[in-house]
């Protein structure tokens, strides 16, 4: 108890998230950068953002994670992040009900995640060309990446793993069929594989 | 002071590539996002980010190329390793220069040094984050034993921190044998010749 004690003022002077590299900067001795962390997470005042990786986030009672702590979380530990789906379409307004989970798509095939409020899906790694090449991305929110909305209707068709709006939730008015279209057909080869697996 | 390797050691120029595919994984993620965001026109910083990747990729898989050819004693590499401490001198000077009188975007560039000694402390990093999670998981499921994977673990992140401190030539070298690779694989793979992949996940 009291060597957590004497590393506490250091926690409060680590950013909301923070990687083992800024832990060691702060303390400049690299192995006990390694026995800082691990007390603070035995202690749960801190929390690895997935298993295995060294991206942190401090627990904060009453103040939980905001959605830019929670982007720039992902950012750093998923460099593939993709937001899709139902949140896609909330952040653009293409939709009226709001997603009660920010839903993104990473290459990994292992998806844990420790963030509140973040759930992840695999894609496999050709999923990137295709909408790249079928314009399927639109800005970004807070950094991470955001499917437009054709392509979101269109990934959730194909893979069926997201949660997506009611289709009277949606505001077809602000897709464009044609492009629908084009989303559509540029994930059916994936969408087939998918089904040959 | 003699070195002496742990049964779990794994050799350092195998070591050294595993970081650099490792980061090259990393680096080609990014990159296949930031083309798709520039492909849909809506952001223009990402087409200076692009070119920024780039470069470290070819970068990172010239000495990726490098350390395989010397892993497998290719007759080229001694002579390689003598023009890189020959010319290294230079690039040094240069560096230097560049240091003092920074101009524009070159502030943004890693140095080939730079980068290739990310790509070492990242897989220590994400090691001592598998060894965090194992050691947690140890603290808190005591009947569990997972103590064998700890060990390999252990092993594994001083054969890393060795490497990240003593595995790597004098930074004008690594920028030489980087820059001059990363032109022959430009000329050979114009020219048909096959070289080590670039791990591409937006192809």
């Amino acid at each position: 108890m009291e060597a957590i004690k004497q590393v506490l003022p250091l926690l409060d002077g680590m950013p909301r998230i923070f990687s083992l590299s800024d832990l060691k900067q702060a303390i400049s001795e690299q192995e006990s950068a390694l026995d800082v962390a691990l007390r603070w997470l035995e202690a749960g005042v801190i929390r690895q953002v997935a298993p295995a990786r060294p991206i942190f986030y401090r627990v904060v009672l009453g103040e939980p994670l905001t959605d830019a702590e929670r982007c720039a979380a992902l950012l750093r530990t998923f460099p593939s992040v993709v937001m899709v789906a139902g949140s896609s379409l909330w952040r653009q307004g293409a939709s009226v009900q709001k997603d009660a989970q920010l839903e993104c798509c990473i290459t990994e095939q292992q998806v844990d995640c420790s963030l509140t409020g973040v759930v992840l899906r695999s894609r496999p790694s050709e999923w990137w060309t295709v909408i790249r090449q079928a314009e399927g991305v639109v800005g970004n929110y807070h950094g991470v990446a955001m499917l437009t909305p054709e392509m979101a209707v269109a990934d959730a068709a194909a893979f069926k793993d997201v949660w997506m709006p009611d289709r009277n939730g949606i505001d077809w008015t602000r897709l464009s069929t044609a492009r629908l279209s084009v989303a559509t057909e540029a994930l059916a080869p994936l969408r087939m594989e998918e089904l040959a697996e | 002071m003699a070195v002496v390797s742990s049964p779990n050691s794994v050799p350092r120029e195998r070591l050294a590539r595993q970081a650099v595919a490792h980061r090259l994984r990393a680096l080609n993620e990014y990159l296949a996002v930031y083309r798709a965001t520039r492909a849909s026109g809506s952001d223009a910083h990402s087409s200076q980010r692009i070119r920024e990747l780039r470069s470290d990729v070819a970068r990172l898989r010239a000495w990726g190329w490098y350390l395989s050819a010397k892993e497998r004693g290719a007759s080229w590499i001694p002579a390689l390793q003598r023009l890189a401490s020959v010319l290294s001198f230079f690039v040094s000077v240069n560096l230097v220069a560049q240091r003092r009188h920074p101009r524009g975007a070159a502030l943004q560039h890693l140095s080939s040094y730079s980068l290739v000694e990310r790509a070492y402390a990242a897989l220590e990093d994400d090691t001592q984050g598998q060894l965090l999670t194992l050691r947690l998981a140890q603290m808190q499921r005591p009947a569990l034993d997972y103590q064998r994977d700890i060990d390999i673990l252990d092993a594994r992140l001083a054969d890393l921190a060795a490497l990240r401190l003593n595995g790597l030539p004098e930074p004008g070298q690594v920028t030489l044998v980087c820059h001059v690779l990363r032109g022959v694989m430009a000329i050979g793979g114009a020219l048909g010749f096959s070289f080590p992949p670039a791990q591409p996940v937006d192809s």
